[in-house]
This record gives structure tokens, C-alpha cells and sequence, in this order.
């Protein structure tokens, strides 16, 4: 039953045809019953890229990916650089973001212009964007981006990004929750939200989602979530219309008045702490193909969900088994904070991380209880290289129909 | 000792050719995959079982491993086949094959499961056998297919990463398992293997694995790793325990009795026991844990000890109870629990012994005392504690209150006789000794205070906790002793006394501790809060003692054949000591973390105490009457080192260094001085000083987290140095008698270093955990011997290693080697004097057949000092136990204990300059039959309709 009401609302929305979809449609979702499977039944392809690690190259972890025709580029927190490698993991070159504990330095985001090399960073500090090139040549400064924190950006030139608004909004005017750029000229709000003197007014209601966005295979749109919100909206450069509404089962959905109460209100993190299973938050919302991608938050864990439009098949990549196809190595697509989940999609490839010493520990489990023959790029990573190293990059790409 | 060798790898190589019975025959193998139909998920631990089609005989059998494969190897060629496949929630899958001679190999490639008929499509969700669940590691109970009678136990040893080791120490990935809670509640007084060896595997729905931050509110992010296992609903209620009785030779005899009840809010448990074979429960848990269903008994430490000196018959036993009134609960934050227990303990012991020691002198003189004695003691002990612990989110309230009384009647005498070092007799010494006393004890500890846990709260202000205990005791005894000394060097040195003791005691003990943690929150603004970053506490430790003493003494009067009072020793006093320390503690933490790599902190803390002591004592004896003050300075320092290598490893380290001061009491510096102790007359000293010790404590550990090979390592060792301790000088008079006079001594040094190595291997169905250590421990003392300054030296060193090798439940062996070589050297004497002791230890179980259990123990001690005797001898036990009915729960065992008869009760002991070489009545050789029933209910409730 649940498979036939799922169907027929996606098949509505496939067969809407139209790009603008007036009304959202409501699809009512049970995690648990999305599938599982192997590696080799999932996935057309998967491949390790370790990432060369020298003493100028060494990172954190992939907090966002962008990936152009010849470079990884590669956005990490814990240093606060933006490093560039080669497609094949060596490192080219890289971007300094200076002191990461001094807050003012902080690098918040990246936006990358593929077809003109170039790389917008946004930082803390004024003023607030820098614009590099692919040689890490900064161009210049300016002060025109005042959005910082999520952005992307479309193939026509114009730069989606979440503008951050402050929940006790003390002026009687609608905030917009998107901004709209066209070479670092604000063009459109979108989104707009009016908390002033409303229940919700200093409440957790009303927070900024930070998540990464990401473009999908039709890069004029992007699909996004915010925090404490089972509503998706598809964003243009033009309009932000709702797109699709979640309905969870009652057990993991957060209840109305949550974060207007003494807890919920003046410690958030603790009240989800409590109630794990919440889904507080979608996000890396993105279609490939047939497939609509997204990823739900909770405090227990994330889930990494990707949903086939045609036949409502749910499948959770956190349940996907790794087999001989993938040398029984591990792909963490959200299973703990630590890592990002889905960080980037580019032509047809998707994109996620593993830390290095999580694959050394599979590299000793396969050596304690199996027989495994890895790829030369694999096999030289685990003869020269250390748990310490630079995160590995994984790029796969599902099978069609799954 | 030979045979007794041949005989263990007679056991090992029955064991290793058990599987190997088959290889006569040509085979070949099958293999494939296994999983759920609908939903596509590889069943990982699903069973594999091959039987011979024709009579269903079970051939071989085999778990999937945690990627659903399986590779079965020695199944018969060409006989047709049935190969059965089953996973809980899942019909059994049937499939009927042949393997030809010419393939050898079958492969079944995919076998899809389809669920169960009754499983209802939306209740019952296949997890995975093992995920992450936040922070919590889960592992699904049901996805690993047991024996029925399994219990929790048996289960973690399937559970990758988790080592149960030799020692019942849990390890998960390496790091130790501080807690094992039940539905997050402690299950009998925290008793762990009461959980894991009497819970049936079945109840169990998850086992949950925890990183428990010890302060989240501390920058050092310091954790403990907790166990929580989960029960399924419906299984929340069960009662389990032991009755047991056997009769041997010899008129040895022994009875248990062990039983439990539990519900999700409530447990108790009863225990008791009686024996006259040296079996003593040192505390409760022993007592329920020789109750246990699964308990490798043999190998655990409530067994007959046959080193104890004398012979003990014991009848114990005791309750322990708990109650939860919140549904839900747990012991961290939500907890409001009433819990308690008691022990009744009554034994006689009958002890006869010779003991020859030896006291070395100056060059080439010593004195040797040649002694007998015999005693006989009946005591009987009661002690209960009740306790109320209230935990929440912010606050905790916990109030503990103890009670105990013992009673207990004795008498015992003793002859011995000195010699000098040419063997010439130089003194005659008879004492007797008939004695009753009963002793009372009462006690309150509270404990109050505010918690963040679980949460850090950057704003939150400082935290305090108040502890306050109270301890009464009061104590009589009546004694009546007789001494007769003879001196063969001067008879007017003879002396004769009958003295009767009567002494009433009574203390009062308070203390109050009260600490403030995060004081910097108050002190300082938030500006210099954070350029500062200080942790800053204040702590305060407040002790009152008050006593009184009545002490009346009689000596006999021959004439007029009555007790008449003994002036001088009869005496009431009483007195008071007080102790009060205002502290100081300021910290500082460095830390550096690279995500996915490592955190690295490093802290450095001074701490600044103030200890003011007072002591006071009045009594009727006017030199008694005095009254101490002392005031002193105690700073101290600590430098702390903690890294975590992200799911590599964890090392923690730390240097302390500390001062304290210890006060002679009433006892040292004006004790009365008791004529009848002619063999060792004590003197006090009234310019006594107090000593202050200064003390380094280095501390070392490593563990890798790995769940294959988990390793570890440290090294923790202790220097401390005291330069006017409390010592005695001692006079050896020509007749032997010994005299002593308390005085501050030229200085004490003291160092012990422990290195240790911990190792295990998991490979499929076998562990092996190796344990070597190594010890050193060295004593330097100056002190007066005769009237001439004199330094003792004492160095011990040693070695130890434990080897513990399983095969799941089927064969499981110890093995324990204790070496260590002791020297004492004397300044006043050229040569020197060493001990060297070695114990061997052979422990191992193996399952003859299912229900039918071979158990053996083997100790082979050798002792060898100075001047005496070697002293060797092996104690060798085995028992044969067979466990029957269909719940295994009645069990018939066969025991024989010392078989080689060698226990003859010798010991040795050499320290300073003192040899001693005693004999003691122990136990020695005897056989046991014993019969137990294990009653088990653990009910599934159903649905109320």
C-alpha cells in the first residue's frame, strides 16, 4: 500500500513534464523500509582516489567538493585551506585561509565557476569574498557577496546561496531565506520568512541550515531543504517553489511545538540528543537520471537515501554491504558526523570520503580473515602509505533500474 | 612433574585430532552466499548445517560470515545430500544436492531467505548483525545463531572486537570495559559475569557499546567504555539460581545455594553456603557468582585453598537486593533506586604449626627460635548495607549505611625455644591464650551534588559536590594469658605471668569532604576566561576521630588464687584527632585535534594543600596525657598526556607528584608498656617528629583499538622517599628476648615498577591472550640494630605471564607462570640473603562430549632461601562434570583434590633479616561427589489480550 500511494506521487512528478510545479506534492516516507544490497548489485562502477599526501597536503576531511575537468578542489575546515589535486590524487596547489582557530579567518565556503577557473572563497572576515584561479592567484577582493555559508553554482552564470537571517528578527519585514547572484550582483530573494513577533521568533524554528547544496544533472536547478523542514524546494534562478513534502512515521517526526518549549528552546542539541530518532533536517537534495538524492539528519545517525522515480524503490546507501567488487573496503556515505555524506555529483559520478585509517582497518581485517586483490592505486596506498594520510576520495555511479 | 606434563598435552592432542577422525575419507566442499529476499541485505551469521539425506545424520555445520559467505570444507563426494539453512525470522531453506567426485566443489551461489510466515511485514525489520547507532556500537543479538541453552556469555565471544580475557576482564577494540549494565542498570551489585553467565542469550535484544565522557564539562576528553545489554521485550523477568550438596572422604562435605529473581524494576538474590574444606567467599559476588549457570568452576576463586593454614569449617550466606521506582531508569541520569545486602559469616578454624625463625645479627651471630603452636577460633560475623541513590540530569544524592557485628571465642598456645648460632639453647618461652570478643560497626556515607551529564555547558557555573561519612565502632574483649619464660643464661631472668585483659573500645570517626570544580567561572571574567583558559578548583577534607579506651588487667595471684588488678597496665583513656586541609587545584590544558587523525591534550596541574593536625589523649596514666599540633605545607604537581589516533589507538600518561605526612600516634610516642610480651617487649617515644614523604608516581599506557588483534602495553611505577620515618631500633638480648624503641629513622626509599604487555589473537573459533609482566620492587630502610645504625635493603624482582587459549566453549586451557628472586642485604653483615620463589599454574576445560566436561588444575610451587630447606610441591586437582536434562540444568561432578598428596603446609618467607621456614596443619588429599540443579525460568510474556 505504502508502494503504491509512494509510485503514483512520483509518477506524478516525473510526468509533470514542466519545470515550475505549482503545489508540492506529499510523499509519505518509512526509512526503515528502504533496501539494502552489495556493492557489486548497486553500483555500475566504484573507485578508491587516494589523495597525495606531503607535508603541503595534508588535510582534514572533505567539508565540500567541487570537481572540474582537470582538479578536485577540495574545501577542509580543520586547516581552513582550499587545496587542489589532480584527477589522478596528486596535489597541485592550494589556497591558505590562515589561523582556523581565529574565527575571523575562517573560510565558510567555496563557489567554483568551472568554465572560468575560477574560485570564489567566502570567508568571516571582511571583505567577505576573495576570487582565486585555478592557479591559486588571487584575483581580487570584494564585498558585493554578502552570503557565505551554502552556495552553488548554475551552468547560466547565476549563483544560488542561503542568506543567513537572524532568529529573534527584530524588524517587522520579510526575510529572504535564498540569494540570488549574477556576477556579485544580488539579483532576487527568495524564500521569504517573517518571524517578528511570532511564536517561533528566538527559536530553533527558525535556523539557518547550512547544508552543502548540491547541483543536480539538470544544472539550472537545485533542490533544497531547510533546517527543521520536511518541505524540498526547487530552486531557479527565478522562483523557489515547494517542490515535495515529506511525511515521516510519527515516531521519528519532530513534534509541532518542539522547539518552542524550555528544552527544545534553550538547548536544542540536547532535546534531539534525547530523541534520536528525529529527523530534523534534509539535505544533499539532488536528481541524477531517475533518481532523486537526499540525505536525512537525525541525531542517531544520517541516512543517505536515494529514491528511483519511476518504480518508488528506496534504497539507503548506510545498508549497502561492500564486497569483493570493492575489496570489502568501506564507503561511509553519513554514518557518523565526521563525514559529509554525498559531497558532490558531476557528471553522472557521485562522490563521498573515507578516512585513511578506517580503510587501514579493513586492509587488516582482509588480511586476518581473506584473500584480496586490489587495484595498483590501492595496493601502492597500502604499501606506502599510512592511516594518517589524506581522507580517499570515492567516486561511483549507480546502476540504472536499481 | 613429568607425568603430570605428559598428561596436559595428552589433553591438548585429544582435543586437535577430535576434528581430524574423518580425513580417511575423500571430500569435497560447498560454498556460496546467503540472503534476505526482499530486501537484499546479506545475512551474515545465518547457519549453514550439511546433513546425509538418507538418515539425517548431521555431517558438519558453519555460520555465514559478516558478508553472508560461507566455504565448507571436508563434506562427503557423491552421497546424496541435505543442505539446511536457517536464520532467525526466516524460513529454513531446504536444498537437496549431490557433490560428484569429478566437480569437488559445489557452489550454490545465491540463497535468497524468505521471512518468516508469522513475522509481521512492518513490525519486524532485519538489522544488521553489527551497526552504529551515533556513537553507540550495536550489535543484533539474533543475527548470531546459539546453542539454546547459550547464555550472554557465549555470545560476546562471537562478537568481533569484544575480548573476554583470561581474568574476566572485557575489552572492546582494546579498551577495557569499565561497566556492564543490564537495561542500563547494575544486575546485582555490578556483578558482571552474573549477567553474562546466567542471562539466557535469547532475552537478549541488542548489546550496546558506549564511549561514556567522564566530565563533558573537562576539556580533556577523557571517556570510559560502557556495556549495556538490552533486553527484548517480554523477557524482562526471570529467575535463576544453584542448589548444590556433596559429601566426600575425609567427612568433607560442602553446600550452595544460590537464588535469583529480576524484573525490570526490582532483583534479589540469596545466597549461603557451608563447607569444611577451606572454601571461603571473601565477599558476596564470589558467593553468587559460584551460582552461576555457566561458571567455569575449577578456574574461578571460590574453590578449596590450600594454602590456608589450618582447617576451616564455614557456613555463609546473604541477600542482595535492589529496586528501581522509575520504569526506565538508568544508573547515569534518571535514577532513584533502594539497594542493599548482607553476609552472615560463621566458621571455626583449627590450626597446628611449627614455625623456625631466624634473625640475623651482626657477623656470623644470629638467633634462631624454634616454635610450636596450635589454636582453635570460632568467629562469627554479620554485616548488611543499604543505600538510596536519587540521579537525575543536574543533581545526585546518594546515601549508603553500613552495619556489621562479629563475635568470636579462641584459644591457642604456643612453645618455642632460641638458639644462638652455634645451636646452644638460650631461652624456654611458653604462652596460652583463651580469648572472646564482639565487635559492632556502624556507618553513613551521603554524597550530594550538581552534574552536567551528558551535556557541556559553556555558560553552566561551577560544580560542587559534599561528602560526608560517619563511622561508629565499639569493641570487648576478655582474654586470659599465661606466659612462662626461661632463660638458660641467667635464671634470674625467668619470668611468669597470668594476666587477664579486659578491654572496652570505643571511636567515633567523621569526615567531610567538600569539593568546587570550575571555579574559574566565578573568579575570573569571560575575557580572561578564555585568554587564561584555567581550570581552577577548590577542594576541603575535614576528619574528626574521637576514641576512649577501658582497659582493666588482673594478674593471677597464686597465694590467694584470685585476679588481682594490675595498676599499671589497667587504664581509661580517651582521645581526639583532627584533621583539617583546605586545597587548592589550578589546571591548564593544551590540546590539539586534526579531524580523523588524532586528539592530543596535554595538561599541567599545580595543587597547593594545607593540612593542620591535632591530636589530644587524656588518660588516668599522667605520661599518656599529651596533645600534638602540626601544621604543614603540601604542594604538589601533575603533568598529563592523552592522545587518541582515530580508530587506531589510545595512549594516556601522567607524572604526580605529591607530598604527604603521617603523625605518630598514642601508640608510639606513649604506648603501656606489657611485660608478659617477654619475647618482644615495644617502648614508645615521646619526641617522636612526623614524617613527610615525598612521593613520584609515573604512569604509561598504550592500546591499539583494533577489533582483530587487540594489544596493549604500560608501565606504571612509584618512587617515593621519606626522610624521618617512624622506625624502630632494636635490642636482641643475649636470651633472645627482642626490644623495641620508636625514633625517627635516617630516611626510607621506595620503589615498585610494573611493566605489562597485553596480546590477543582471534582467529575464527580461537582466542589466545597472552599477559607478560614484569615487576621490581626495592625497599631501603635506616634503622638500629643492637645500638648500631644499620640500612636494610630489600630489591624484589620478578616476572609473570598468563596464557589463556579458547576454543569457543569447547576446550579452553590457563596457563600461569609467577617468578621472582628477593635479596635483603644488611649494612652490618658482609654476606646476603635471598628467597626465590616460582609457582606454575595449569588450568583446562575441555567438552569431552556435549553436557560431559573434563576439568584440571595444576600448581607446582618451589621456594628456596638462605639458609634453609627448599620447599616444592605440587597440587594437582581434577574433576569430571556432567551436566544433564534437556535444559542442562542438573549436574552430577566428581572431584579429587591433591592427588599427588604433596600439600604438607611449608612456607618460607625471608625479609630484612629475618628468615622464616613454618609448617601448618592445610588441607591435603580428598575426593568429592557433588549433585547441583540450576532452576531457570525466564518468561516470555504474552500480549495481555
Amino acid at each position: 500500500m505504502i508502494r503504491i500511494s509512494l509510485i503514483s506521487g512520483l509518477l506524478l512528478l516525473l510526468c509533470a513534464g514542466s519545470p515550475v510545479i505549482a503545489q508540492e506534492k506529499v510523499m509519505r516516507l518509512d526509512p526503515k523500509m528502504a533496501r539494502g544490497g552489495t556493492t557489486s548489485k548497486i553500483f555500475e562502477t566504484m573507485e578508491f582516489i587516494p589523495l597525495e599526501t606531503t607535508k603541503a597536503s595534508l588535510f582534514g576531511k572533505i567539508d565540500q567538493l567541487a570537481v572540474s575537468d582537470d582538479f578536485f578542489i577540495i574545501r577542509d575546515a580543520s586547516t581552513n585551506c582550499v587545496l587542489l589535486f589532480k584527477k589522478d590524487g596528486s596535489f597541485y596547489k592550494k589556497i591558505t585561509g590562515g589561523n582556523a582557530e581565529n574565527y575571523k579567518n575562517l573560510i565558510q565556503h567555496i563557489t567554483v565557476d568551472v568554465h572560468k577557473k575560477t574560485i570564489y572563497v567566502h570567508r568571516n572576515s571582511k571583505p567577505m569574498s576573495e576570487l582565486y584561479d585555478f592557479d591559486c592567484n588571487l584575483i581580487r577582493k570584494d564585498s558585493a557577496i554578502k552570503d557565505k555559508y551554502a552556495t552553488t553554482l548554475l551552468s547560466n552564470g547565476y549563483m544560488v546561496a542561503r542568506h543567513f537571517y537572524a532568529r529573534d528578527n527584530k524588524k517587522d519585514s520579510a526575510v529572504n531565506r535564498v540569494s540570488i547572484y549574477k556576477d556579485t550582483m544580488l539579483t532576487k530573494g527568495l524564500m521569504p520568512l517573517n518571524s517578528f513577533g511570532g511564536p517561533d521568533a528566538g527559536t530553533n524554528m527558525i535556523t539557518t541550515s547550512t547544508m552543502n547544496l548540491l547541483r543536480s544533472e539538470n544544472d539550472t536547478v537545485v533542490y533544497m531543504s531547510d533546517f527543521n523542514e520536511q518541505l524540498i524546494y526547487r530552486v531557479t534562478k527565478d522562483t523557489a517553489l515547494p517542490y515535495l513534502r515529506f511525511i515521516f512515521p510519527l515516531a521519528q517526526t519532530v513534534p509541532p511545538d518542539a522547539m518552542r518549549d524550555s528544552l527544545g528552546k534553550q538547548r536544542p542539541w540536547e532535546y534531539f540528543s534525547k530523541n534520536p530518532a528525529y529527523i530534523y533536517s534534509i539535505g544533499n537534495t539532488a536528481t541524477l537520471g531517475n533518481y532523486f538524492l537526499f540525505r536525512l539528519t537525525s541525531y542517531g545517525k544520517p541516512a543517505t537515501m536515494v529514491m528511483n522515480l519511476k518504480t518508488g524503490n528506496m534504497l539507503q546507501l548506510e545498508k549497502v554491504s561492500t564486497d569483493s567488487t570493492t575489496c570489502f573496503l568501506p564507503f561511509t556515505t553519513g554514518n557518523e558526523w565526521q563525514n559529509e555524506g554525498i559531497t558532490q555529483i558531476h557528471e553522472g559520478y557521485l562522490y563521498c570520503s573515507e578516512a585513511a585509517s578506517l580503510m587501514f582497518n579493513a586492509h587488516e581485517r582482509n588480511m586476518a580473515f581473506r584473500t584480496v586483490a586490489y587495484p595498483e592505486r590501492l595496493e601502492k596506498f597500502f604499501k606506502k602509505g599510512k592511516p594518517s594520510d589524506n581522507p580517499i576520495l570515492i567516486r561511483f555511479k549507480l546502476k540504472d533500474n536499481l | 612433574m613429568k607425568s603430570v606434563l605428559s598428561l596436559c598435552f595428552l589433553v591438548m592432542i585429544a582435543v586437535t585430532t577430535k576434528a581430524q577422525k574423518k580425513d580417511t575419507v575423500i571430500t569435497g566442499s560447498i560454498h556460496g552466499n546467503v540472503k534476505d529476499s526482499a530486501y537484499d541485505f546479506v545475512l551474515p551469521a545465518a547457519t549453514i548445517a550439511v546433513y546425509r539425506a538418507a538418515d539425517s545424520t548431521l555431517l558438519t555445520f558453519q555460520l555465514t560470515d559478516g558478508l553472508g559467505d560461507f566455504h565448507i570444507e571436508k563434506v562427503p563426494l557423491d552421497i546424496p545430500l541435505k543442505v539446511v539453512v536457517t536464520f532467525m525470522g526466516y524460513q529454513p531453506h531446504i536444498i537437496k544436492t549431490t557433490i560428484p567426485k569429478a566437480v569437488a566443489k559445489l557452489d550454490l551461489k545465491v540463497i535468497n531467505m524468505e521471512r518468516g510466515a508469522h513475522t509481521l511485514k512492518d513490525v519486524v525489520i532485519t538489522r544488521p548483525p553489527v551497526e552504529m547507532n551515533g556513537d553507540t556500537l550495536e550489535f543484533n543479538a539474533d543475527a548470531f545463531r546459539l546453542d539454546s541453552n547459550a547464555v550472554i556469555e557465549d555470545l560476546f565471544k562471537r562478537l568481533p572486537g569484544i575480548t573476554v580475557w583470561g581474568d574476566g576482564v572485557v575489552t572492546v577494540n582494546g579498551r577495557t570495559v569499565n561497566k556492564i549494565l543490564v537495561d542500563g542498570k547494575e544486575f546485582f551489585g555490578g556483578n558482571i559475569n552474573m549477567a553474562l553467565q546466567n542471562i539466557p542469550k535469547q532475552a537478549v535484544d541488542k548489546i550496546q557499546v558506549y564511549q561514556r565522557a567522564t566530565d563533558p564539562s573537562q576539556p580533556v576528553q577523557d571517556s570510559t567504555t560502557d556495556i549495556n545489554i538490552k533486553l527484548k521485550k517480554g523477557w524482562k523477568t526471570g529467575k535463576f539460581g544453584k542448589i548444590s550438596a556433596g559429601a566426600g572422604s575425609d567427612e568433607r562435605y560442602e553446600a550452595d545455594l544460590m537464588l535469583s529473581a529480576y524484573t525490570s524494576k526490582s532483583q534479589l538474590a540469596v545466597v549461603g553456603a557451608t563447607n569444611n574444606i577451606n572454601k571461603n567467599a571473601g565477599s558476596l559476588n564470589e558467593l553468587l557468582e559460584n551460582g552461576s549457570y555457566k561458571s567455569f568452576s575449577g578456574l574461578g576463586s571460590y574453590k578449596p585453598d590450600f594454602r590456608q593454614r589450618g582447617i576451616r569449617k564455614s557456613l555463609s550466606g546473604g541477600l542482595i537486593f535492589r529496586q528501581d521506582f522509575l520504569e526506565g531508569g538508568n544508573d547515569y541520569n534518571n535514577q532513584n533506586t533502594l539497594g542493599g545486602s548482607s553476609k552472615i559469616d560463621q566458621g571455626t578454624t583449627t590450626n597446628l604449626g611449627s614455625t623456625l625463625q631466624t634473625t640475623l645479627l651482626t657477623e656470623g651471630q644470629s638467633q634462631t627460635v624454634h616454635s610450636n603452636n596450635s589454636s582453635v577460633n570460632t568467629q562469627t560475623g554479620m554485616d548488611g548495607s543499604a543505600y538510596y541513590n536519587l540521579g537525575t540530569d543536574k543533581r545526585v544524592l546518594r546515601a549508603n549505611a553500613t552495619a556489621g557485628y562479629t563475635t568470636g571465642q579462641g584459644s591457642s598456645s604456643n612453645t618455642s625455644s632460641t638458639f644462638n648460632a652455634k645451636n646452644e639453647v638460650l631461652s624456654n618461652n611458653n604462652n596460652s591464650n583463651i580469648n572472646t570478643n564482639n565487635h559492632r560497626n556502624l556507618g553513613l556515607d551521603l554524597t550530594f551534588g550538581n552534574q552536567t551529564y551528558g551535556r557541556y555547558e559553556p555558560n553552566a557555573g561551577p560544580k560542587y559536590q559534599l561528602d560526608y561519612e560517619l563511622k561508629n565502632n565499639s569493641s570487648n574483649s576478655i582474654a586470659d594469658r599465661i606466659t612462662d619464660f626461661n632463660s638458660l643464661i641467667d635464671p634470674e631472668r625467668n619470668q611468669y605471668f597470668n594476666r587477664r585483659y579486659n578491654n572496652q573500645t570505643a571511636s567515633t570517626s567523621q569526615s567531610l569532604e567538600f569539593e568546587l570544580t570550575r571555579l574559574e567561572r566565578w573568579l575570573l571574567s569571560k575575557h580572561l576566561q578564555q585568554l587564561l583558559q584555567l581550570n581552577i578548583r577548590l577542594n576541603n577534607d575535614a576528619t574528626l576521630n574521637n576514641r576512649s579506651n577501658n582497659a582493666s588487667v588482673f594478674d593471677f595471684d597464686t597465694t590467694g588464687k584470685s585476679y588481682q588488678s594490675n595498676a599499671d597496665l589497667s587504664n581509661r583513656s580517651n582521645g581526639l584527632e583532627f584533621k583539617e586541609k583546605p586545597g587548592i587545584e589550578i589546571s591548564r590544558t593544551f590540546s590539539k585535534n586534526f579531524i580523523n587523525r588524532y586528539s592530543r591534550y596535554f595538561s599541567f596541574t599545580m595543587t597547593a594543600d594545607q593540612e593542620i593536625f591535632f591530636m589530644k589523649n587524656n588518660s588516668e596514666k599522667a605520661f599518656q596525657n599529651l596533645s600534638r599540633n602540626y601544621s604543614n605545607f603540601l604542594p604538589g604537581a601533575r603533568i598529563g598526556y592523552n592522545k587518541y589516533v582515530h580508530n587506531r589507538s589510545a595512549t594516556n600518561a601522567s607524572l604526580i607528584y605529591q607530598q604527604r605526612m603521617t603523625y605518630p600516634g598514642i601508640d608510639q610516642l606513649a604506648p603501656l608498656v606489657d611485660s608478659s610480651q617477654v619475647m618482644n617487649l615495644t617502648t614508645g617515644n615521646l619526641q617522636l617528629q612526623s614524617a613527610k614523604t615525598h612521593s613520584l608516581q609515573l604512569s604509561y599506557n598504550f592500546n591499539t583499538q583494533s577489533a582483530v588483534n587487540p594489544f596493549s602495553y604500560g608501565i606504571n611505577s612509584n618512587y617515593s622517599r621519606t626522610a624521618n620515618p617512624v622506625t624502630d631500633s632494636t635490642i636482641y638480648d643475649v636470651d633472645g628476648k627482642t626490644r623495641r624503641y620508636f625514633i625517627n629513622g635516617g630516611g626510607q626509599t621506595q620503589f615498585t615498577s610494573n611493566l605489562y604487555v597485553r596480546k590477543g589473537f582471534k582467529m575464527k573459533q580461537h582466542t589466545l591472550n597472552l599477559e607478560p609482566s614484569l615487576y621490581y620492587n626495592s625497599n631501603k630502610n635506616a634503622s638500629y640494630v643492637n645500638g648500631a645504625s644499620s640500612d636494610f635493603t630489600s630489591v624484589s624482582k620478578g616476572f609473570r605471564i598468563n596464557i589463556n587459549y579458547e576454543v569457543l566453549d569447547r576446550f579452553r586451557l590457563k596457563f600461569g607462570e609467577d617468578f621472582s628472586k628477593s635479596t635483603s642485604d644488611q649494612s652490618y653483615r658482609s654476606t646476603r640473603t635471598d628467597a626465590t620463589n616460582n609457582t606454575l599454574k595449569f588450568a583446562g576445560s575441555v567438552q569431552l562430549i556435549k553436557g560431559l566436561r573434563l576439568q584440571s588444575s595444576l600448581e607446582r610451587t618451589t621456594s628456596i632461601s638462605t639458609g634453609i630447606p627448599g620447599n616444592r610441591f605440587t597440587i594437582w586437582s581434577a574433576d569430571v562434570t556432567y551436566r544433564f536434562l534437556k535444559g542442562k540444568n542438573a549436574e552430577v561432578r566428581l572431584a579429587a583434590f591433591d592427588i599427588l598428596h604433596q600439600n604438607q603446609g611449608l612456607q618460607n618467607y625471608t625479609g630484612g633479616n629475618i628468615i622464616v621456614r613454618s609448617q601448618n596443619n592445610v588441607m591435603q588429599q580428598f575426593f568429592l561427589c557433588t549433585f547441583a540443579y540450576y532452576p531457570r525460568f525466564f518468561t516470555q510474556r504474552s500480549p495481555k489480550k
